[in-house]
Parts: structure tokens; sequence; C-alpha cells
């Protein structure tokens, strides 16, 4: 159980509070469920009732933070704490220690506890002497939770465990969680994008600049804007595409056609083989069979720096690419690569289309998650392609940040841009694109204009699909 | 991608010895390797520790890293050569080549290439939680024995994230070219963003340390016993040291 009351945190040097009169209690069977904006001070609530503002962080702390009836300050520290106490971060393959599956869980059970019956609780019997580096996102969350659910603590905190997972891995770690709360555990839950966990939460509180704002509600989903169906010149052609990683297919026999103009959402689960397809565009992946063409270039027989000018590929964490002291010189270094004409000129309309004009001589890693990918969007855009391709650009913002950047990738589109966009989101999907395509095993399942109907070939004896779009 | 430094799943000789006999073992290659300055004799350890991770079931492990020695222990061999002149004179020209510098680079790295195989042997065929427990058991703080662990499931880690690094920065134009020019160019774009995130996770892993209570869990008592297998690698090991004492002596 914790007990929160009146909970005013400063971190150290900081000029004003992170946390503002906080009062929470989650008791024993509840699953307190905690969204707002990124910098509400989520991460920072879900560190205090788990004592480690108390015990590692120094700061002002004011008001009462009580873990399982005892203060937190009280417990001789974290290792004391522990045994009241689980906790999942959101980056789990921080949290991943060991060199298998199995050996995670055993390192946090008590003596004697059955691994076996933990493994199939968590769905992780057959991945028990797998390398954690080799699950999947959902997988590694499954084995996060399952390590801080082994030693039967009676509360858990988990913040953002399903921030990087599709609908269905989402679901069934919200299957888990409400297991968990009918055996009695007490769970609190930070999550930005929550649609998984309404169901199984008992409650909802919003955080807003580090106080407990009005119960969340979600904003109702606005009408898509109408943009007359790309008309342009085909700017990918993707034919009988197929990939293989080691013996098995990420892509059977892709058949696919994007014009000049489109916003293309691409969706699917986690393994359907969305991340590859669009690896396929810049030549990082070149094909094991078919053809890929894009702005006319064949992909196999251009590198991919070439590539690079025409079509930008934004990955999903924007921090595998910042290295530069300044948002500009961020942005500078591809327009240099590319050998755009003004580099300077289109350095600034980058950062101004993004709207991090302002920003510019910031430190990039000083810039919230929201603004560090719509750097990572500038970057690609101050290289003039045709083409911007992005891997779950809305990755772990909150409902708030991932309008803007979509905002700004519609703006983009309306100058000509084709965009062409990887997410788990339906929702976001449905409301920003001109065409969705959904992919399943390595294949196109449907492909259907936003609002209009699917069209999909599938041929049962290959398992491949041929699909087009009616939009 | 090829992993390196990690555990290999097996039941093999090398498996089911005690970690503490395999890192006694490690130790005295260690020892063995800075002591001797003979090519023979260090050719002959490397050689002996090759067939003893096939024998354990990790030959391949071993094999696969042969091509990076090869190229570390020329460079190695290059170096030597072009600094250092003793002995008869093997090559005229602008540089000169002795037997002396050829001798201690091939020492050099062959040195390195027995340190790096039994190292291998050690980490491929113990189980993380094993070698932790042994290192407790030898007195090791648990703070140490806690950081080679990570250093350990890093490894791999490390590679993926270097490897999506090089793409992203790929697909920003950035090609430095082949040669040691273009690796050195590079670096900066590589390297920074790897440390950096590296070090945002180091507060998560400490954190996940202390929050599973590994310090105090990760004790001296999962050790396993003694058995036949560890007397055949002490046998094994004094049999070199032997020889090694043995050459010495006769020089």
């Amino acid at each position: 159980m914790i007990e929160v009351r009146d909970l005013t945190f400063t971190y150290p040097g900081a000029p004003a509070p992170a946390l503002k009169g906080i009062d929470l209690t989650v008791r024993p069977g509840e699953l307190v469920l905690v969204t707002g904006p990124t910098g509400a001070g989520k991460t920072t609530l879900c560190r205090a009732v788990a004592g480690i503002l108390t015990h590692e962080y120094g700061g002002r702390i004011e008001g009462s933070i009580r873990i399982a009836g005892r203060a937190a300050g009280d417990y001789r520290g974290m290792e004391e704490v522990a045994r009241a106490i689980g906790m999942v971060f959101d980056d789990a393959d921080a949290q991943l220690i060991f060199s298998t599956v199995g050996e995670e869980i055993r390192s946090a059970c008590a003596e004697g506890a059955d691994i076996k019956e933990i493994l199939e609780r968590f769905c992780l019997s057959r991945h028990s002497e797998q390398a954690p580096h080799t699950l999947s996102g959902g997988e590694k969350q499954r084995t996060v939770l399952a390590a801080a659910v082994a030693g039967g603590r009676p509360t858990l905190i988990l913040d953002e465990p399903a921030a990087e997972l599709d609908p269905a891995s989402a679901g069934r770690i919200a299957a888990i969680l409400a297991d968990l709360k009918g055996e009695g555990r007490a769970i609190l839950l930070v999550e930005n994008t929550p649609d998984a966990f309404c169901e199984i939460a008992d409650r909802v509180i919003r955080l807003e600049a580090g106080r407990i704002a009005a119960p969340a509600s979600r904003a109702p989903e606005e009408a898509r804007a109408a943009i007359a169906p790309a008309t342009g010149d085909p700017v990918v052609r993707i034919a009988g595409l197929t990939h293989r990683y080691g013996a098995g297919f990420a892509l059977r026999g892709i058949d696919l056609t994007i014009r000049a103009g489109e916003f293309v959402a691409v969706t699917g689960e986690n393994g359907s083989g969305k991340t590859t397809l669009i690896r396929h565009l810049n030549g990082l992946l070149k094909p094991d069979g078919g053809s890929v063409e894009v702005c006319g270039m064949d992909t196999r027989r251009h590198p991919v720096h070439a590539l690079a000018r025409k079509v930008g590929l934004v990955f999903q964490n924007p921090d595998t690419m910042l290295f530069e002291e300044t948002a500009e010189r961020e942005v500078a270094f591809g327009a240099r690569n590319a050998g755009v004409p003004d580099p300077e000129n289109s350095v600034r309309s980058a950062l101004m289309a993004v709207g991090l004009l302002d920003r510019k001589d910031t430190y990039p890693r000083h810039l919230s998650r929201g603004e560090r990918q719509r750097l990572a969007v500038a970057c690609v855009l101050a290289m003039g392609p045709e083409v911007i391709v992005l891997d779950e650009p809305t990755t772990g913002l909150s409902p708030d940040e991932a309008g803007i950047v979509m905002d700004h990738l519609r703006r983009l589109q309306e100058t000509g841009v084709t965009v062409i966009m990887v997410t788990h989101d339906h929702a976001l999907a449905r409301r920003y694109a001109d065409r969705i395509i959904t992919m399943e095993g390595g294949a196109i399942m449907t492909d259907r204009a936003a609002g209009g109907e699917a069209t999909c070939r599938r041929s049962s004896s290959t398992g491949t699909a041929t699909a087009s779009s009616t939009g | 991608m090829q992993e390196i430094f990690q555990y290999r799943n097996g039941n093999g000789i090398l498996h089911r010895m005690n970690p503490i006999t395999k890192i006694a073992g490690v130790t005295a290659v260690v020892v063995l390797a800075v002591l001797s300055a003979d090519p023979v004799f260090l050719a002959a350890m490397t050689a002996a520790i090759l067939v003893l991770g096939i024998a354990g079931g990790v030959g391949r492990d071993l094999l696969r890293q042969v091509p990076l020695l090869a190229f570390l222990g020329g460079f190695l061999i290059l170096i030597t050569v072009l600094t250092l002149q003793i002995g008869d004179v093997i090559l005229h020209g602008p540089v000169v080549v002795t037997v002396g510098a050829v001798s201690f680079g091939l020492a050099l790295a062959l040195r390195f290439c027995a340190m790096i195989f039994a190292f291998q042997v050690l980490v491929a065929t113990t189980m993380p939680t094993a070698l932790v427990g042994a290192l407790r058991t030898l007195k090791f703080p648990a703070d140490y024995a806690l950081m080679a662990l990570i250093a350990l499931r890093f490894i791999p880690h490390l590679q993926i994230e270097g490897k999506k690094i090089q793409e992203a920065q790929a697909a920003r134009g950035f090609s430095p070219g082949g040669g040691i020019g273009g690796k050195v160019r590079g670096l900066v774009p590589v390297l920074v963003p790897l440390i950096a995130n590296a070090l945002g996770k180091a507060e998560v892993i400490g954190l996940t340390i202390d929050l599973r209570g590994l310090r105090t869990r990760l004790s001296a008592s999962g050790t396993r016993t003694f058995g036949r297998p560890d007397l055949l690698l002490v046998a094994g090991i004094s049999g070199l040291a032997v020889c090694f004492c043995a050459l010495t002596l006769i020089r």
C-alpha cells in the first residue's frame, strides 16, 4: 500500500518543485493509472512513491510518503524498500541484467520459488534460455515485469511499461496486471497512451505541471482535414519484395506503390515486418528477392548515403542520432552530407518547419522527448528529401506532443513531401493518414484509404499479398 | 550479428567445472602469458586453450574471434617491427626488420590471443550468476562482481546500439569512407550517441540492482562443488606451468 500526503518535491538545484501538493493512496487490490503530458512529473511521482527520491536523490521533500505502512525515510535503504515494492522502468533493456530470461527471473526470486510457474504465467516458458537482447519489446517488458513480481512484493510501480508496444502486446501486459490486482497487489501505473489499461484501472489521475489535475479524459477525435487524394507520380515502387532473417521470412512478396504527396500509415503488430519494410526504402536493407525503387533509384544499385538525399528516415528513438552540441549544428550535419545548395537556409527552414527555430542553440539532449523527435524530423528535412519515412514517430510522447509532431508532418505533406509512417496507433493513423496499410507475418493484409474500403488480394498458397489503394 | 563474450547453454566438460577453478585457470593463463616471451610456449598455450574450448563445446565461439585476433596480432607485429630493432637483421631497406622484433611482436600477439581465448572460455561456459557467486566466494566486493556481470551483459547491447547509430547516421547521408581515415571520421557521430545513451541507462541499471536486492541476493551460495573436470583443468594448467619453468631453466 502507498500513501502520499501533500507531497512537494524539488530536485537539487532546481528553481521550482517537480511535484506540488500530491495526495495519493493506492490500496491493496487497486490499480491507479496516472497520465499526463511529458514533463508533468509522472516519472518523478513513480520515483517518489518507490522511495528512490528519499534514498537516492536528495532534493527537498515536503509532506509524507508511506510505503507498506512505514515512512519512506524509515527504511534503511533501497534494498529494504525493495522488499515491499517492485518497480518497472520504461527502458526494459536497461533492466535486463542477466544473460538469459530464466536467470533474470531466478535472480529476483526468493529461495525455493517456482520459476516454471512464473515463466508460464508471463508466457515466457519458451524463452527461458533466450538472451534478453534477442527478445521482442513485449517479451522484454514481460520479463522485467516478471522479475519485479517474482519476489512476491505487494506493491508494484510501473513507469510506462507499454510505451513501445503494439496494442496486442500492451493488452497482454494489461491482462497480467488485472491478475496481479486480483491477487491483492497495489499497482501504480504511469502510461502516456492509456487505452489498453483504462478498463482495468480503478482510478485515473492526470498530472499536469507537477499537480494532480482533473481526472483524465480522452480528447474527442477530430475529423481528419480533407486533403485531396494524391495523384502524383509514383515515388515508391516495390515489386515482389522478400527479405529473410536467418531461416525465416521477414517480408513475403510485398507489392506496393506510393505516389508523391501521399501520407501513408503502416500498421501491424510487433514483428509483422513494418520496420523491415521501411528500412528497404533508403537501402539500409537490400531485397533478398524482388525490387525496391524510390524516386527512380533502384535501392540495390545505390548506396545508403546517395538514397538518403531522396528519402529521409527518422528512427524510432531520436537519441540514436544526436551527437552535436546545438540543435542547429545537428540539423546542419545532414544538410552538409547531402550537399544541399544553401545549407544555412535549409537548416533554418527545417527548424522553422518543426517549430524549433527558437531552440536552435539548445543542446539537443536537453530538449524534451517530443522536441527531440521533431529535431530528428528537421535533421532529415534539411536534406531536402522527396520522401520522409518515420518509424513510430509518436512513441513515448504524450497525446499533446504526438499531436504537435503529427501536425508538423501534415504541413509537410501539404508542401508536397510524401510521408510514410509506421505506427501502432490506429486512431492516429485514421486521423492523419490518407492511406493505411496493415501488415501481418511479413505480408500486406489490407491497404485502404483512411475511412475507405480495404482492398486486399491474398494468395492462400504462397501467403503473399498484393494490395492497392482505393485512395 | 556475431555476439562476443556471451554465455552459451551447454553441459560440456567446461560447463560442469566449478567457476572458481575456471577463474583460477584464467588467472594462471594471464600470469604465464605475461611472464613468458617465448612464442613457441605461447603458441602451445593458445592451442591448448583452443582444444579445451572445442572439447567444451564452445570452439565455434573461439574460432569466430580468429579474424579479429589475426588483425590485431598483425597490427601488433607491424608496430613492433617498425619501432624495435634487436638481433639479426632479416630484411634491409627503408624499414629494417630484425629477428628480435618479429619474435617480440609475435609473442605480444600470442599473449593477447591466449588471454582473450581463456576469458572467452570462462564467460561462454559459466552462467553469469555462477560467475558472480564465484567472485563473491573469492571475496570480491559485491559492486565489483556486479560491474563485471553488467559489463558482460551489455556487450551485445552496445553492439546492437552501435549498429543502429551507424545506420541512423548513414540515413543522414553520412559516409565517412573506407580505410583507417574513414573509421576515424566515423568515430564521433557514432561514439558520442553510444556513450550518451549508455550513460543514460546507468541510472536505471543501478536502481534495478537496488530494487531487486541483488547486492545481497547474489551471494556466494550458488557455487558448484569441485569434481573430476576441475582436477583435469588443474592438471593441465600445472603442466603448462611446469613447461614454462623448464623452458626458463633451459635458457
